[in-house]
């Protein structure tokens, strides 16, 4: 308990140079809620769905950002700071150490959704009501917890000394449109629709979709599932590739080379 | 001076070209972002429209190279340790930084292509330009403007303490009000004047009236105008800069 | 008449105590720093970390601006005639930085050649001169991220050379360096001074500054300290024996006992490992039973006596400060 907890925030504290006001607030506030706007004018612009279709399919991909950028970090940061060798030689255990890490990016994911979809529905009038906040928030934490899985799988090639920001910025833009969240999947070519069912985001847009809609808890619950299920295997791969790139790391002094 | 700016361009283009992270995202940001367009303007069944969209992706690509890296422009040659030999280099710190931000400019013509073949491979978007020749100065012109804009954020930003954050927070808000992807009469009508001060309003119209038909030499001229300002507001910037840095012994130039 | 000239320099940084508190702290990083340089001279600024040496050479290279005092070079104020100035001096510094690692040698060398005004005719010609000079003919081409510490200090010195300025300053050129390395380029700065270089060397390797130099300030806690050619700097203490003791445990009071001795002038100590070396600076060798004398109760190794070296001057003089 003591390293999951003092992992997550001393991860916070050391690698998240996000949480200082100077960096969070244009880049996980300011620019989400950019990003909302251009989108969902270019929407309008082409007469394609609502700006809750937008808002929501955009809000998501905040929170994805700041929870896969935040999981490449805690692990890719380490290589920057040079701290890499010493945690990799020390025992804790590391099934609740990344999940330890894990939980502050969920929480910071959430929290710049929640303030991009608040500052977003203002701005373009979009109205969500008490019944349905609870179903959205479900609906984005799973997608957090999915993401963060994601972020680990890219954070664990940290380890084999790949440069992770590159990684965690191709995902973020490929969500952009796999997932849904601008374009309406029925448009988008079978294979990407096949893809888009695997990915994160995918069904928590569709049920945060679906309860803008009108849709109650228990109807989107099969949906909610599905991207939990998803999260947990993505969390479960990276902790192997986790593993398995630290034997290797240790086999070819993967380590100490930046 | 213009030695310094040619050999500063040619200099930071290489370094852009030996990036794998800047080559990577300037190769797929632009599908991405055309793809979504592409996608959503489909439904309005006008070739003509998706063209423009190609257009419009490029020239946000440029805006996009050039916002980001002025956030970490003056810091990087910072990191670098090359910024207090910069200074104390007898050329003016704008035409060490300008070529900089121009060559960030110049890269996204790689965005460019990019969009076009993408566009056309994928969507069978008709590539036509009615003018090749104003085409290829508004490029130019487009592409100069961007940077000068993109030296002012440079000089300025460097005195937030994360630079880097703002020219990354920059990017959508610019694309909105300069009518890249769709038109400024969606936008309330105050974003009008300010669409008109900013580089990519003009780039783009002068890119657009050149492959669609139209004259596009008043939004060339436009683009000199602006580039002028901006030059003369960098300058007074920069100049802001240096004596901060000497007078405070900030940005490790001591 | 002096190249470089400096009288009564101050300089104050102050910074904020933290982001959200009001406060500002003041480091006074020079205290009333004189000295000149003459024409041709290769002069020295000896100082530990900290003493104000890279603040003294950034506002005399116009990077910095004093907050009282006056400096000239070549006659002009780097405050205020700083464009005309940096066409005429060069700048090193030692370490990593300052170079661009994606691009090679020769681009590094072409675009600085370029931002310092080196006329287009003699730009390949000095390039490949200097070139040569450094050592590194073969290897230009290659990017700079792959070049040794050393090699990428050959190249700095190269860039600072470009434009053949009059005054030359280097900042901590060898710092970092394996001894070869360091050997050559001090070999390189001294073959400078040969062709009529004015050059202003800080350093901290006091071996370095005693061959290098013609003159030396040693400078501590923003103040020189003393001033003078490295042999009288050692006369300062040339009368003196240093006694060396190795001892295991021994604390202040101790040390204070052994200074109030007579014919001791300094005690000073070093600790390597688990042992601390004890260095009294005395009138002579026979205050070694004396010495040995206090010492009761603390255990003793190693006993040596020894003449001074300019290393013992130094760490006398920056004590005292």
């Amino acid at each position: 308990m003591r390293v999951f907890f003092s992992c997550g925030v001393t991860s916070c504290r050391a690698l998240f140079g996000w949480v200082n006001p100077y960096v969070f607030v244009p880049i996980l506030v300011v620019y989400p809620i950019a990003q909302i706007l251009f989108f969902a004018y270019l929407g309008r612009s082409a007469g394609v769905e609502s700006d809750a279709f937008f808002l929501i399919g955009n809000t998501f991909c905040a929170a994805s950002v700041a929870a896969m950028f935040g999981m490449g970090q805690a692990i890719g940061g380490e290589r920057r700071f040079q701290t890499l060798p010493l945690l990799m030689a020390s025992p804790v255990n590391r099934l609740v150490m990344y999940t330890g890490r894990a939980l502050p990016t969920v929480l910071i994911g959430f929290l710049v959704a929640a303030i991009a979809f608040v500052c977003g529905a203002a701005i373009l009038d979009v109205h969500v009501g008490r019944n349905e906040a609870l179903a959205l928030v479900l609906a984005l934490l799973a997608s957090c917890f999915t993401c963060a899985g994601l972020g680990l799988c890219i954070g664990s090639l940290g380890l084999r000394g790949r440069s992770v920001g590159l990684f965690a910025d191709v995902m973020a833009g490929g969500l952009l449109i796999v997932s849904g969240a601008n374009v309406p999947l029925e448009r988008l070519p079978d294979a990407v629709q096949s893809l888009s069912s695997i990915v994160p985001l995918t069904h928590g847009i569709e049920a945060a979709r679906s309860v803008a809609a009108g849709a109650g808890l228990s109807q989107i619950g099969g949906l909610l599932g599905k991207e939990a299920g998803i999260g947990a295997i993505y969390m479960t791969v990276g902790l192997v590739l986790v593993v398995l790139f630290e034997r290797e790391g240790r086999r070819t002094g993967a380590f100490d080379r930046f | 001076m213009i030695r310094v700016f040619v050999t500063g361009v040619r200099l930071q283009l290489l370094q852009l070209m030996r990036s794998g992270f800047d080559i990577s995202a300037m190769l797929i940001w632009p599908i991405i972002l055309a793809s979504i367009a592409f996608y959503l303007l489909d439904a309005k069944e006008s070739p003509h429209l998706l063209f423009a969209a190609a257009l419009g992706t490029a020239v946000m690509m440029m805006w996009a190279q050039v916002i980001v890296g002025a956030g970490g422009a003056l810091d990087n040659q910072r990191v670098f340790g090359t910024l207090e030999l910069l200074v104390a280099a007898p050329v003016p710190l704008v035409s060490t930084i300008a070529p900089i931000m121009i060559a960030s400019g110049a890269f996204g013509i790689y965005g460019l292509v990019v969009t076009i073949v993408w566009g056309r491979l994928l969507f069978g978007i008709p590539v036509t330009i009615d003018d090749p020749f104003a085409f290829v100065v508004a490029l130019l012109a487009c592409v100069i403007a961007i940077g000068l804009l993109g030296l002012i954020a440079a000089s300025t930003f460097i005195l937030y303490r994360a630079a880097f954050a703002l020219g990354v927070s920059l990017q959508y808000p610019v694309w909105i009000v300069t009518g890249l992807l769709f038109p400024l009469s969606l936008l309330p009508a105050w974003v009008g004047p300010i669409s008109w001060v900013l580089a990519p309003t003009w780039g783009f119209r002068a890119i657009k009236e050149s492959a669609f038909g139209g004259s596009a030499w008043p939004s060339i001229g436009m683009c000199v105008v602006v580039s002028l300002a901006y030059l003369a507001v960098s300058l007074v910037c920069l100049a802001y800069f240096e004596r901060l840095a000497r007078d405070r012994a900030s940005f490790r130039l001591a | 008449m002096p190249v470089i000239e400096v009288d009564d320099l101050r300089r104050v940084y102050r910074s904020r105590t933290s982001t959200f508190k009001r406060g500002m702290k003041e480091v006074e990083a020079l205290r009333g720093v004189s000295f000149s340089v003459d024409a041709g001279e290769l002069f020295g600024l000896l100082g530990p970390n900290g003493a104000g040496k890279t603040t003294t050479i950034k506002v005399l290279t116009t990077l910095l601006l004093p907050t009282s005092g006056k400096a000239r070079v070549l006659g002009l104020d780097p405050a205020t005639q700083h464009r005309e100035l940096r066409s005429r001096i060069g700048y090193v510094f030692g370490g990593d930085r300052g170079l661009y690692d994606r691009l090679s040698g020769l681009d590094n060398l072409k675009f600085f050649a370029d931002v310092y005004k080196v006329p287009i005719r003699d730009k390949s010609r000095r390039i490949g001169e200097l070139l040569d000079m450094v050592g590194l003919r073969g290897r230009e081409g290659e990017r700079v991220e792959t070049y040794s510490r050393g090699m990428r200090q050959r190249l700095h010195i190269a860039r600072g050379l470009l434009h053949d300025p009059e005054v030359i300053f280097f900042d901590e050129p060898t710092i970092g360096l394996d001894p070869v390395g360091a050997r050559e380029l001090r070999e390189t700065v001294a073959g400078l001074r040969q062709a009529g270089k004015t050059i202003l060397l800080t350093t901290h390797y006091m071996f370095e500054a005693d061959e290098l130099c013609q003159r030396v300030a040693v400078i501590a806690g923003g103040r020189i300290v003393a001033q003078g050619k490295p042999s009288e700097l050692k006369a300062a203490v040339a009368d003196r024996t240093v006694i060396e003791i190795e001892t295991y445990g021994v604390d202040d009071r101790t040390l204070d006992r052994l200074r109030s001795l007579d014919g001791v002038a300094s005690v000073s100590f070093e600790t390597h490992d688990q042992a601390q070396v004890v260095l009294v600076q005395a009138a002579d060798a026979s205050l070694v039973q004396p010495l040995l004398g206090l010492l009761d109760g603390v255990t003793v190794g190693k006993v040596v006596s020894r003449e001074p070296t300019l290393e013992d001057a130094y760490v006398e003089l920056v004590r005292e400060a």
